[in-house]
């Protein structure tokens, strides 16, 4: 019975949304209120009925009601509350419906932004939205539908895959989704103003905020996935440049060419029609995104198993690719720019740089991971390109990057303005950080040597940019320094947001610097007692001890952590033996410092049980990483904070009242 | 069971979405703003003059005069109140046309009373709900005028 009312609910949410595009569509071309009054009621109905499919798919999970075939597939009887939860989004239709309930989420949240700007764009980006809606929705109903019921009620789940029981399973796809999910609505606001032909700066600005929650919930989301992955994987690492973390990275790469172009537009009225792309662009590698994870396209730890379901998506994105292309060629009248970039050395020539590398390399990431697919279909045999080539390729392009970071916010627009005061200082700190590096620390790796002095180079301009705000602020208002700081921030929040949000990529720099230049790793097998050295510690195997759980075969190891024969701390991780995967699982321990973490993994132990293999690992700075997400999140909320500025408003009196 | 859920879900629904077409009455229009969105000084649009001040004293911005602001111009606001009255007017010719707007008429002549009216534009009497003392308009209903306090002939109507 539920299974029925879920289904029905999935099917009826596809008729509403079909029903706000449509809606949505005559409104803005017969200009009536009242139809747009009856699709944005739709669009709540959507969110309505999709919440109540979401809400009975989360029942049958915690009723354990294995005649469905999602539920039989993704818990058992001994999966704790907050997975069962969480294996809502294991499975592909549950994930598909959460992607939809999400969507259909901000579908709501969007419509009720009443700006002027938004008035005569809102009736397109609704019937967008209704549409995208209805292209889930259709998924859910036609191709990969949740309440599959089989022939007869099993005795018990398979369950959640162990590598999924890990917090990063609540946290980590959700994040994401709504990251890919928000970008519809700069999206559908694209498509509104391409038809209207309303293409000035007002929408633009309109959709900042938008783009900017979802470019921070994309960022946090593969930073979370990357956390999720080191310290359950266990092989040490963060990010494998597997195709679909590729697959999340390509749109945060053009998100955030996105975030500083549009301010070009803004600031100056260049790049139209490259704006458009970027977000365009955005929406549609997103949902190739989702693509590449369900498709089987290419091959992949993530990847759920190979169906047809890829055709759709491919048909979706070729749709929506041919008419925004068509849409932006015929509108290339109104798409010319205002001027014209007067000097490489100035904010708009940087900017351009910075889309340059930032395009480049998700482009370059694109084809890496689809190279494997491409060369299946022109020579018949798959090449896999391994890490080094993604390395290769970013190395640069981040060290790149970085350089621009320090020099780019110096600059003014259209000239190249506050560099002789600022840039020497520092130029300075970064020679010196190099030097004392060099000289102090006896780093002797040229390569490590420039990163580290760049990185140095890009911190110091933030701290530098903030300095001379102050300092301004100061010289006119006659501020204290702590007063002057505050209002700084306060009356300039996205650009001070931003530059907070710069110094957290300067800190995620210097984790993945430390982590990838100097990481080392011992994989030694030890009898009870014995110990191994790496950097100042030694990691002693003291105890093994094995128990048998519900649904695992424990085995936890005691490690005592020593430096200079003091203990410092215990370490125990664990190799558990999971029945319902049938393999096992390591559980990773770490002792994380601000200046390295010390990484300890089973990778094995003998039949005996008397000599364990381990694999440890000395990864420097890799909390830096995590601290840079922190901070980036700091950055993003006070750049989305809207600007206290008094609002000039003239109200005119409702329809109704002035009726009467 | 469930096809019983299934149907009071998909009324519900419909009666909800439908609300708006069945009553032919749209959301209410969204506040104007005619603040501006940017100022353009030296050829680059700034949030403020304010912002441009930060710039210029970080050696960022040329020297400039306010050279016009971008965002909703008067003519646009303008525009928009035009719209809007006469989507007021063309609502209330309508619902005259249905009979749903009841106009006081003359009791006199017979002539209807324009809004505002105080004495009838044809033959010159008064409007039925006008104060006697004071010419203060009143609601239908009144027993004393609200400006002069004056009793009210007629009281119920």
């Amino acid at each position: 019975m539920m299974t029925d009312v879920g289904s029905a609910a999935l099917l009826l949410a596809l008729v509403f949304s079909l029903y706000t595009a449509v809606a949505g569509l005559l409104a803005a071309l017969r200009l009536r209120s009242d139809l747009l009054a009856s699709a944005r009621r739709s669009a709540v109905a959507t969110l309505a009925l999709v919440t109540l499919a979401g809400a009975v798919l989360v029942v049958l999970l915690f009723q354990r009601d294995y005649q469905v075939l999602y539920v039989y597939q993704h818990v058992n009887s001994s999966l704790p509350p907050l997975y069962t939860f969480a294996a809502l989004w294991a499975g592909q239709e549950g994930s598909l419906l959460v992607w939809l309930w999400l969507l259909a989420g901000l579908t709501v949240v969007a419509m009720r932004q009443r700006a002027a700007w938004s008035r005569e764009l809102e009736p397109y980006a609704l019937a967008v939205l209704g549409l995208v809606e209805a292209f889930f929705a259709l998924l859910l109903c036609l191709v990969s539908k949740p309440f599959v019921l089989l022939p007869a009620r099993a005795v018990d789940g398979v369950g959640l895959n162990p590598l999924l029981q890990n917090p990063g399973m609540v946290y980590h796809p959700p994040t994401l989704f709504l990251g890919y999910a928000a970008f519809t609505i700069p999206f559908a606001y694209a498509v509104a103003a391409l038809v209207t032909g309303r293409l000035g700066e007002q929408w633009l600005r309109g959709i900042r905020r938008w783009n900017l929650v979802a470019w921070t919930f994309l960022g946090i989301g593969i930073l979370l996935g990357a956390q999720w992955a080191y310290v359950e994987l266990g092989w040490g690492g963060y990010w494998g440049w597997d195709p679909v973390e590729n697959a999340s990275l390509i749109p945060w790469l053009t998100a955030t060419a996105l975030l500083h172009s549009v301010m070009i537009q803004e600031r100056r009225g260049l790049f139209k029609v490259w704006n458009l792309f970027l977000i365009i662009g955005t929406f549609l590698l997103c949902v190739f995104a989702t693509f590449i994870t369900r498709s089987g396209f290419v091959q992949s730890v993530h990847a759920f198993s190979r169906s047809s379901i890829g055709y759709y998506f491919l048909g979706f994105i070729g749709l929506w690719a041919v008419v925004s292309l068509w849409l932006i060629a015929a509108r290339r009248r109104e798409l010319r720019s205002d001027a014209i970039v007067e000097a490489v050395l100035s904010r708009e020539g940087t900017f351009l740089l910075n889309n340059i590398l930032f395009t480049g390399l998700a482009l370059a990431v694109l084809l890496g991971t689809l190279f494997p697919a491409l060369t299946e279909a022109l020579s018949g045999t798959q090449i896999a390109l391994d890490r080094s080539f993604f390395d290769r390729v970013s190395g640069p392009v981040t060290l790149a990057m970085l350089a621009l970071l320090g020099v780019c916010p110096l600059l003014g627009w259209r000239r190249a303005g506050g560099l002789r005061s600022a840039l020497p200082v520092s130029l300075g700190a970064g020679a010196a950080t190099a030097l004392l590096l060099a000289l102090v620390g006896g780093m002797r790796s040229g390569l490590a040597l420039f990163a580290f002095g760049l990185i140095a180079f890009a911190a110091t301009t933030v701290v530098v940019e903030f300095a001379r705000g102050v300092y301004a602020r100061r010289k006119v208002a006659g501020e204290l320094p702590h007063v002057a700081l505050v209002n700084l921030v306060r009356k300039n929040r996205r650009r001070y947001g931003g530059y907070i949000v710069h110094l957290a990529v300067v800190l995620i720099a210097l984790g993945i610097t430390g982590q990838g230049l100097f990481k080392s790793e011992r994989q030694v097998t030890l009898q009870r007692g014995e110990a191994v050295n790496i950097g100042s510690y030694q990691v002693r195997f003291e105890d093994l001890s094995s128990e048998r759980a519900a649904d695992r075969e424990r085995h936890v190891a005691t490690m005592g952590v020593y430096v200079r024969d003091e203990r410092i701390a215990t370490l125990r991780p664990e190799y558990n033996f999971h029945y319902n995967v049938q393999q096992y699982v390591s559980e990773v321990a770490i002792r994380s410092t601000l200046a390295e973490d010390l990484y300890v993994a089973m990778a094995g132990i003998s039949a005996d049980g008397s000599a364990v293999t381990f694999r440890v690992l000395l990864n420097p700075l890799m909390i830096w990483l995590w601290i840079g997400g922190a901070v980036l999140l700091i950055g993003t909320v006070i750049a989305f904070w809207p600007e206290g500025r008094r609002q000039v408003r003239v109200a005119v009196p409702a329809v109704r009242r002035a009726a009467s | 069971m469930s096809v019983l859920i299934v149907l009071l879900l998909t009324a519900a629904a419909v009666a909800y979405v439908g609300y708006p077409l069945l009553v032919g009455r749209g959301q209410r229009p969204v506040l104007l703003s005619v603040e501006p969105e940017s100022v353009v000084i030296a050829g680059v649009a700034y949030a403020s003059e304010e912002e441009w001040a930060l710039d210029r004293a970080l050696d960022k911005a040329e020297d400039g005069v306010p050279e016009r602001q971008t965002g909703p111009s008067l003519q646009e606001v303008d525009a928009e109140i035009e719209r809007r009255v006469a989507a007021v007017r063309a609502q209330r010719r309508k619902q005259q046309a249905q009979g749903q707007v009841k106009r006081t008429v003359c009791p006199e002549c017979g002539k209807p009373f324009q809004a505002g009216d105080r004495f009838c534009a044809r033959c010159g009497a008064p409007h039925p709900n006008v104060c006697p003392q004071c010419g203060e308009r009143h609601r239908p209903g009144d027993l004393f005028c609200v400006r002069c306090g004056a009793a009210l002939p007629g009281g119920q109507e």
